[in-house]
């Protein structure tokens, strides 16, 4: 089983950045796309998680919905932390297991303590955990990070990485990340697809 | 906090200062009566039943106004948000409606409805292109990439509505709030004084002025202020805050 991308086309105004690629992405494995930037790494983790629909072809075998850690925060400025980890469990856990879950998920990300902050009240390497956190106590079978560990200094991206791979090991998650640094890449990672070489935009910035 | 008090009790103090010099000098209280004689016949009418009852209807009226206005502009705005067309078609009858003399809506009201009704609708009719305004105004810019969130992980849509939407346009229906607020008072006022309704404020301004009787006008003048302050500070502590919801 696999999400099957097929003949994708996707264009920009006249510049088409990916011209009929195909590639298969095997379930319970965890992928990372590299590339430079601008060579379509984010459209096509967009195009995954269906939040991009403007392509031709066919993406099939895709799980929705996903967990999606976006490249920023993307947190709810109004929310507290745990409000804005609750938010996406609404609807798909009961009241007390959600509450338990974003209990364990704070602890886990090291966030106890400020889950009664706002966002704005946190730093950014706060606030990058919070959104982490999110993403992963999310029970879908597809997560999606886009440079998850960026920002973070080696200690935390190792403690983050730990945490990540204790909470991947015990699921059949598909996970496709977006990441620049090789040792992440290495660690983390079976297949790795340089999206560059699928994209024509290889090369520009 | 306690600075901002004895600040704000500070202007009131000088402009009631002001108020007393003026009266002094001009000494004339069917023109300019003092701060004490204001006072005196605020005392005198607020002993009397119809006070109480004009206070009530009219709180009711603005009420009623504000109330009628709030819902018809949010689900306009909704409405205007989703379907083009109907933002298009609303769009001449806000901006008419935004321009036309407050006096105009009170003069048609006063041949369409009966006393009772004409300061209610004038009060909707004022407030409505605020609230429509500011509602649409705050569903254009609610961030697109937090929607984006909810609609990857699945977020059901009323939980998105309430947890995203909501939030994003609160701070522009607390400013349309705020602002019609000074208008429900004044335009019900206003159109009480032209249709006076049995039990209104607006009928009692009306009497002062057939009486010349200035101090009670001041009297009524000075309720009006403080009720209607005393609603604008009352709203602005019961109201949720985003977090809340």
């Amino acid at each position: 089983m696999s999400i099957k991308i097929k003949a994708l086309t996707k264009k920009f105004g006249d510049n088409i950045l990916f011209d009929n690629i195909s590639l298969n992405i095997e379930y319970g494995s965890v992928t990372a796309f590299t590339g430079v930037s601008g060579c379509g790494k984010t459209t096509l983790l967009r195009i995954i998680s269906g939040l991009d629909t403007d392509y031709t072809g066919h993406i099939d075998g895709a799980p929705r919905p996903v967990s999606y850690l976006f490249q920023e925060d993307r947190l709810f400025p109004w929310y507290s932390v745990e409000k804005n980890i609750e938010f996406v469990l609404r609807g798909l856990l009961s009241k007390h297991d959600a509450a338990e879950t974003v209990k364990r998920i704070i602890k886990d990300v090291k966030l106890s303590g400020h889950e009664k902050k706002l966002p704005a009240e946190l730093s950014g390497g706060m606030q990058r955990r919070a959104a982490m956190a999110r993403a992963f106590c999310h029970p879908s079978d597809l997560l999606l990070m886009d440079e998850p560990f960026k920002g973070f200094d080696e200690n935390l991206a190792l403690e983050m990485i730990s945490l990540f791979e204790s909470l991947i090991n015990n699921t059949r998650k598909t996970v496709i990340l977006v990441a620049h640094e090789k040792w992440i890449i290495d660690r983390l990672s079976r297949g790795v697809i340089n999206i560059e070489s699928l994209s024509n935009n290889a090369g520009r910035q | 906090m306690r600075k901002k008090v004895f600040y704000t009790l500070l202007s009131v103090l000088f402009w009631l200062a002001v108020w007393q010099v003026s009266s002094i000098i001009i000494n004339q209280p069917l023109y300019m009566p003092s701060p004490v004689q204001t006072a005196s016949a605020l005392f005198d009418v607020a002993a009397t039943a119809d006070f109480w009852l004009s206070v009530l209807f009219t709180f009711y009226r603005v009420a009623a106004g504000l109330l009628i206005a709030f819902v018809l502009g949010v689900v306009l705005a909704f409405t205007a948000s989703v379907i083009p067309f109907i933002e298009h078609l609303l769009s001449p009858f806000m901006a008419a409606v935004k321009s036309t003399p407050v006096m105009s809506v009170i003069m048609l009201a006063l041949v369409w409805f009966s006393s009772s009704a004409v300061p209610v609708f004038s009060c909707v009719l004022l407030c409505l292109p605020v609230f429509y305004a500011n509602t649409l105004g705050g569903l254009r810019s609610v961030d697109k990439q937090l929607l984006e969130v909810a609609y990857a992980f699945g977020v059901k849509r009323r939980h998105a509505l309430a947890g995203i939407t909501v939030p994003s346009i609160l701070p522009n229906i607390y400013t349309a709030l705020s602002i019609c607020l000074g208008f429900s008072w004044k335009s019900v006022v206003a159109a009480e004084v032209l249709s006076t309704p049995r039990h209104s404020l607006g009928y009692n301004l009306y009497a002062t002025k057939l009486y010349l009787n200035t101090p009670e006008l001041f009297a009524w003048t000075l309720t009006i202020i403080i009720i209607s302050l005393a609603v604008e500070k009352g709203l602005k502590r019961v109201l949720p805050k985003g977090d809340k919801l």
